[in-house]
Order: structure tokens, then sequence, then C-alpha cells
């Protein structure tokens, strides 16, 4: 067997990451030199830059790995994934501009910010401001794994995965540092438009290489496994998955999806309301990119040897077939591209919440717009530094972790609509609700069999926390002037 | 207060997530057979629902009554930051 050539691979890639700094230092000079330049890039990103954005954020490393990984093994319970991204981003139409009037108006750059100004609350800003970045740390230390894992893997263990995580994330804090948003902006935009490329190639070539076609490919997989091809597929230990755990994990998604604060963010840094939901009208499309992940998945049921892992399969099958190393190689750039571009947006927004609503807003410090751009690019180095040393030091499983990080950024979901429309919503209420919502998921994730029902554990988090946020309100008393003042400007009155 | 379209636009998102779980899903769209352009019914009864959710959306944001105001976007030689953090 042809082993591709490290030599090949690793050019690539590093030809790859030398474009993507390139990319990323163009816009630079551009923005204004404060922190609201930096963060929200002057509020001024179009359609065009907002859509590779939006689509390169959500196409992660975890996507680019797990997407296939979870075809792969679990059949068609990956389709949730395409089936929430139907309505995903539908909730944002709506709060998007909402969130961007009264932005424009305060100066907001995160969604904490925006939530302490209606309540007049540090603490709920302090709470918020800690669950997304104990969210985003382990989030993007996976995102550092896997740019180290494939790096590792492509070049049979010459680069060490470590030395490998350095190397990516030392490009991204390079271009973050320098140009903000605006550099995250123009490299997505790039990585994005390769990544889609590369995806469709690979998901159609391997299924033409081992079946001769994707017909073929699905023929065999319903005559000799037909259970992975009716839904709700297989759980990740190869039992039947239930329809309530399926259909609640959408409806979850759906509901938790436009609340993740660097997406949320976006309602900041957009040129215009029409831009906002532009993007949301363009979301569905985005699912062009996830099928093809989907067949590549699929192509792995009857490939020997079977991989260690089920994430695995897509590098697993590249380094097992005779493929040319240049291809190996663009996988390569491929898979980096999808882990830096979420990475990225990710240490971006966990450095400018910290500041911003950690630092500014719970704990009260003035800082003027050139000192406050500073501390943002500092807390972008520690977050990067933290992430690295988790990623390196950690061992463990990061999924269990993540899951109960993901649990509780959802819990932000009734909060925040709380905040946008709901005049006799109080902080005690909503801190109670995001409070309750979170201790309930996490409890149901770490201990599954407590649920009455076999549904996903965030919708029970999200039931407790509506009943609290509603229950708790309506006994207190809410700031009527202000509230009205604040969703008089959220409708653009 | 709510008009045809809002309500239209809602009937057709809980058209939509029934047809995506359960029990839609389960009844109408879960089968392997007939193959479609070579992918399972299953899983093109799913990519049709994103086509349609797409039109759906691109209808409801093409009908919006605000449509014919002009977009409040900040011109490039006004001061680039909105008023100082801390005032209310």
């Amino acid at each position: 067997m042809n082993a591709p050539s490290s030599a090949v691979v690793l050019g690539v890639a590093l030809a790859y990451l030398a474009a993507c700094l390139a990319f990323g230092l163009l816009p630079g000079r551009k923005a204004s030199a404060s922190a609201e330049g930096y963060v929200a890039g002057d509020r001024t990103l179009g359609l065009v830059l907002m859509y590779f954005i939006t689509g390169a954020t959500i196409f992660s490393a975890f996507a680019f790995l797990g997407a296939p990984g979870w075809a792969y093994s679990r059949g068609a319970a990956a389709f949730y994934i395409l089936a929430y991204g139907c309505l995903g981003f539908l909730p944002f139409y709506f709060l998007g501009p909402r969130a961007a009037r009264v932005g424009r108006a305060h100066g907001f750059v995160t969604q904490a910010e925006m939530v302490a100004e209606r309540f007049q609350s540090r603490a709920l800003a302090g709470l918020m401001a800690l669950v997304s970045a104990v969210a985003f740390v382990p989030y993007l230390a996976l995102q550092m794994k896997g740019a180290g894992y494939i790096l590792s893997t492509v070049t049979g263990g010459a680069v060490p995965e470590a030395l490998g995580a350095a190397a990516v994330y030392g490009v991204v804090l390079i271009y973050v540092l320098r140009s903000g948003v605006l550099g995250v902006g123009w490299t997505n935009t790039f990585q994005g438009v390769f990544m889609m490329l590369l995806a469709w190639g690979l998901g159609l070539y391997l299924p033409w290489k081992l079946y001769g076609g994707v017909g073929p490919m699905f023929a065999r997989i319903a005559a000799e496994r037909p259970e992975l091809l009716q839904a709700p597929g297989l759980t990740s230990s190869g039992a039947p998955w239930s329809w309530g755990e399926y259909s609640s994990a959408i409806l979850v998604s759906i509901a938790g999806f436009s609340v993740w604060p660097h997406l949320f963010m976006k309602a900041f840094t957009a040129r215009s309301e029409a831009v906002l939901k532009r993007t949301v009208v363009l979301y569905p499309t985005f699912q062009v990119f996830l099928l093809p992940l989907f067949l590549i998945g699929f192509c792995g049921v009857f490939f020997l040897p079977a991989p260690a892992q089920a994430d695995q399969i897509l590098p697993h099958m590249l380094m097992h077939l005779e493929i040319p190393s240049l291809l190996v190689g663009l996988f390569c750039a491929g898979a980096l591209a999808a882990s830096m571009s979420s990475g990225d947006a990710m240490a971006h927004a966990t450095a400018s919440i910290a500041v911003r609503d950690g630092l500014v807003r719970a704990a009260g410090l003035r800082l003027e717009p050139q000192r406050e751009r500073r501390a943002i690019q500092l807390a972008v180095v520690l977050t990067v530094g933290a992430s690295y040393a988790l990623a390196v030091v950690y061992q463990g499983s990061l999924v269990e972790l993540l899951l109960s990080a993901y649990g509780a950024v959802v819990q932000f979901a009734p909060l925040v609509v709380a905040t946008l429309y709901w005049k006799r919503a109080t902080a005690a209420g909503a801190g109670a609700g995001l409070l309750g919502g979170m201790l309930v998921t996490t409890v149901l994730v770490l201990a599954p069999e407590l649920r009455p029902f076999p549904l996903h554990a965030g919708l029970y988090g999200l039931l407790a926390n509506t009943a609290l946020l509603l229950g708790i309100s309506w006994l207190g008393r809410p700031d009527r002037e202000r509230a009205r003042a604040f969703l008089r400007l959220a409708r653009g009155g | 207060m709510a008009s045809p379209r809002a309500i239209l636009f809602s009937l057709y998102v809980l058209l939509c997530l029934g047809a995506l779980t359960w029990p839609g899903y389960a009844w109408l769209g879960n089968r392997i057979e007939p193959f479609v352009l070579g992918l399972p019914f299953s899983l093109a009864w799913i990519l049709g629902w994103v086509l349609i959710s797409f039109l759906a959306l691109l209808a409801f944001h093409a009908s919006r009554p605000d449509r014919a105001q002009p977009e409040p976007t900040r011109s490039p030689d006004s001061p680039s930051g909105p008023p100082a953090r801390g005032e209310p």
C-alpha cells in the first residue's frame, strides 16, 4: 500500500495556514482602534461576510469528524442534525433585529450586556459570562485536539498532537489579535468556500471509489444494515434510539441555537437588520455543507479494518485507501479550516464576554476604549492558552463536559426572549429561571435515569426555566418604566 | 392583531416540526424505499423539508410589511461608535 507522503501532506497544510494568515491580516487596519471596532467590527459586516462567518462557525471540527462518525455508527440518528437546520436559526429572525436596535442605542457588543441593562443586574451579567466561558473553553479545547489529532494522523505521528495544535492555534491567535472580528470574517469566507468544495469532493469521491456511486452504496446498506437508514437510528452503543429523544433533541436545538453567545453577538455586528434577517433566511442552505459529510460516514459502514473510534472514520479511510497525497493534504487543510473557523470565533467571543461582561459590567471596572481593546486581546491570549492547556493536559473525554456546557447555554433562551419581549419579567425571575434550568439539565445529563420520560435533558431544563421565570416574575415587581422604554427601543419605536 | 401572513407562517412552522419529528416523520417519511437520487427516502424526506423551509422563509421575508421603507443603515461617514457606554 502506498502510504500518503508526509512531506506533501504537510506542505499542503502549511500552505493553507499561510493563506489563512494572509486573508486574516488584510482587514486589520480598517476597523477603528476601539473595543467597538475590535469586537463589533464597527457594525459594518455585510451579507456575504455574515453568511460565511455563520457558515464557517457552525462547520466546526466537531462537524467535520463528528457528523461522519454519527452517520457511520448511529445511522439515521444523524439526520436530526439536518432536521434542526430547517428551522434552527428561525428564532433569530425575531430576536436578532430587536437586539440590534437596543444594541445600537446602548452600544452593546455581547448578549449579557443587553440582559444586564434591561434588568439592571450585574449578577446576571456575571453569571452569563461565567457560563459562556465554562461552555467555550472545553469546546475550544476540543477544536484544538481535533486539529492536533489530524496533523498527527496524516503525518504518521511525525508531528505530535500538541505541536500540531500549537502551530494551528498560533496562526489563529495572530489573525484574531491583529484584526478582531473583521479578520475572523475574511478568513472564514475563504475557509467556508474551501470546506464546501472539499466536503462535496470527498462526499462524492469516496462512495464512487468504494461502491461505484452513492446509489449503490445506499442499496447495499439497505440490503445488509437497513436499521441504519430508518429514523430514529441507533444510540452510540448500537441500541435503537427512541423517538422521544430524537424529536426532543431537534426541539431543544432549535430553541437554543440562536442564543449561543458567539452567534447571538452577530446581532450587534451586522450592518443592518435586513442583513440579519437575510442570514436567517439563507440558513437552511448551510445544510448543503453537511450532506456530503453524512455520505462519507455511510461510506465507512462496510469499511475494513474498522476504526478504533467512530469519529476517526474519515481520516481512517483516507489513510487506508490508495489516495493521492495531494488529496489527503487538502483534506487535512479542510479539517484544520473547520477547527480554526469555529475556534477563532469562540476565542474572540469568550474574550469579549470575559472583559465586557465580567470586568466591565459585573465587576464595575471602567476602561477607556483603547485599554478595553487591549484587555480583550489579553483575554484572547488567556482563553487560547487555557484551552490549549486543557487540550494537552486533560486526557479523558471532553464530551461529557461539553454536553453539560451545551445544556447550560441553551438555558439562556427563555431569558433572552423575556428580555426582548416581556415587560413583566424581573431580574429575580430571570436569574431563578437560568439557575434552575441549568441545575435540572446538568443533573439529568449526569443521571439520565431520573428522567420521567426519555426526552432530551435540555427540554426538562427549559420547562423548569420557563416556569421559574414566569412564576417568580409574576410574584415580583418589575421596573415598569425601564421595561417600557427598553421594549419601545426594541420595537424600533 | 396577528396578520394572515403571521398565521400562515406559524402554521407552516408547526407543520414542518411535525413532519421532521414524531409523529409525521415516523408515519410518512421514515422508509428506505423509494430511493430518491440514490438517497434513501428517510434522508430525502429531511432534505425535502430543508428545501421547503428555505422557500417558506424566503416567502415570509419577501412579504414583510415594512419592505418599502428604507433600511436604517449606518452611513460610513457618521461617527463610528454608538453613545459612550454607561449612558442610559
